[in-house]
């Protein structure tokens, strides 16, 4: 009789470890190019976004089972990556911006890709030159595909606060890119 | 996710078009494995953090306790204390032996148990018989006294002429005190007191 309960307990506890870790897989595979995507748009340094991801999927794991609302696990999982992206630009400010000078030295190919080469370091420059409640907001507006309801759910704001955001900050974006 | 479901139409699309390809970057391929390799490390160090530490150094602990809260009282033991004496070591005192086989039955073995306490073994520590006990007496007062019985024997001193213990006799008889009696004055109330 006892054995039969515990067995059942043990059983239970095991099957809800199993669906948590199915579910986290899931999300993982789901949400893992965006995690990236977010920690590369503040670090713009492949390896160091790969890293950043990664811890915030480690500390997404310990805390799943603590996380009332799955449904909130993107907009929970951008917010702490983007958290601890900064932690990490402001740790290596320093060396990022070694890799971008060396990257930036790479001798150019064809004409082409110098301009191309140079828009992009322009664009990325006015960006970092945003403040940060303008560059998160149009970071996560400017990758998949996300409209205005969607970051406002990512960073759990009022759709009419992400909507002035991405205003200004488009308007300080063609400012800077003039 | 589809792309631009719903883009603002005020939006710059050119501006837009550009931040979209330089955000438009692939992790490795990789990243996904990497991911989960840390968080199966994560795990398995998480297995030996400090409550499970502390819990498995409780569980060794636990023989240890044990093994002193369960160890055996010292029993007082039933040997005789010539065997307890032979068998300490070397004895301070000559060994008595208490436990006799005598054939006399008016007189039964004594049996003396070892006491457990250093205090109770040392009053029932056996006394040694082999020298006479050192009687102190001052210095003055032994030869006083053994010219006392020098003479006695020589016949120089009367026994009998020795004057018994004045302090006993002191003490048999007491003293009469002579006290004078007291006389108490009557009291006389002159004019212009107040009683």
């Amino acid at each position: 009789m006892m054995h039969e309960y515990t067995d059942r307990l043990v059983g239970g506890l095991v099957s809800v470890d199993d669906e948590l870790e199915r579910e986290f897989e899931a999300r993982l595979v789901e949400s893992s190019t965006l995690a990236f995507r977010v920690a590369y748009g503040v670090l713009r340094h492949r390896q160091d976004a790969e890293d950043v991801a990664q811890e915030a999927f480690v500390r997404a794991h310990r805390s799943f089972r603590q996380l009332r609302n799955r449904d909130r696990f993107r907009a929970w999982l951008v917010r702490m990556t983007w958290r601890l992206a900064i932690d990490r630009q402001r740790a290596t400010r320093r060396r990022a911006a070694r890799e971008q000078t060396s990257w930036s030295t790479t001798p150019p190919t064809t004409p082409d890709v110098v301009e191309s080469r140079a828009r992009s370091d322009q664009l990325w420059r006015a960006i970092d030159a945003l403040p940060e409640k303008l560059r998160v907001v149009v970071v996560l507006a400017a990758m998949e595909g996300h409209d205005i309801g969607e970051v406002s759910q990512l960073l759990k704001l009022p759709a009419g606060t992400v909507k002035s955001r991405l205003f200004l900050a488009r308007q300080q974006l063609k400012k800077l890119l003039q | 996710m589809t792309p631009h479901p719903s883009r603002e139409p005020s939006a710059d699309t050119a501006l837009d078009d550009e931040l979209e390809r330089a955000l438009a970057v692939e992790p490795s391929p990789e990243f996904v494995a990497r991911i989960r390799t840390g968080i199966a490390q994560e795990a398995m160090s998480s297995r030996w953090s400090l409550p499970r530490l502390v819990a498995v150094a409780g569980l060794a602990l636990v023989p240890v306790v044990a093994l002193v809260l369960l160890r055996p009282a010292p029993r007082p033991s039933t040997q005789p204390i010539d065997a307890v004496a032979s068998s300490s070591g070397p004895a301070v005192a000559p060994p008595v032996r208490l436990v006799e086989p005598t054939p006399e039955p008016a007189q039964p073995a004594v049996v003396r148990e070892r006491p457990s306490t250093p205090r109770a073994r040392a009053a029932a520590a056996p006394r040694s018989t082999a020298a006479p006990p050192e009687v102190l007496i001052a210095a003055d007062e032994a030869e006083a006294l053994q010219r006392l019985l020098a003479g006695i024997r020589d016949g120089r001193v009367d026994p009998a002429s020795i004057p018994p213990d004045p302090f006993a006799v002191a003490a048999a008889e007491p003293v009469q005190l002579a006290i004078a009696p007291i006389t108490v004055a009557p009291l006389v109330i002159e004019e212009g007191e107040h009683p």
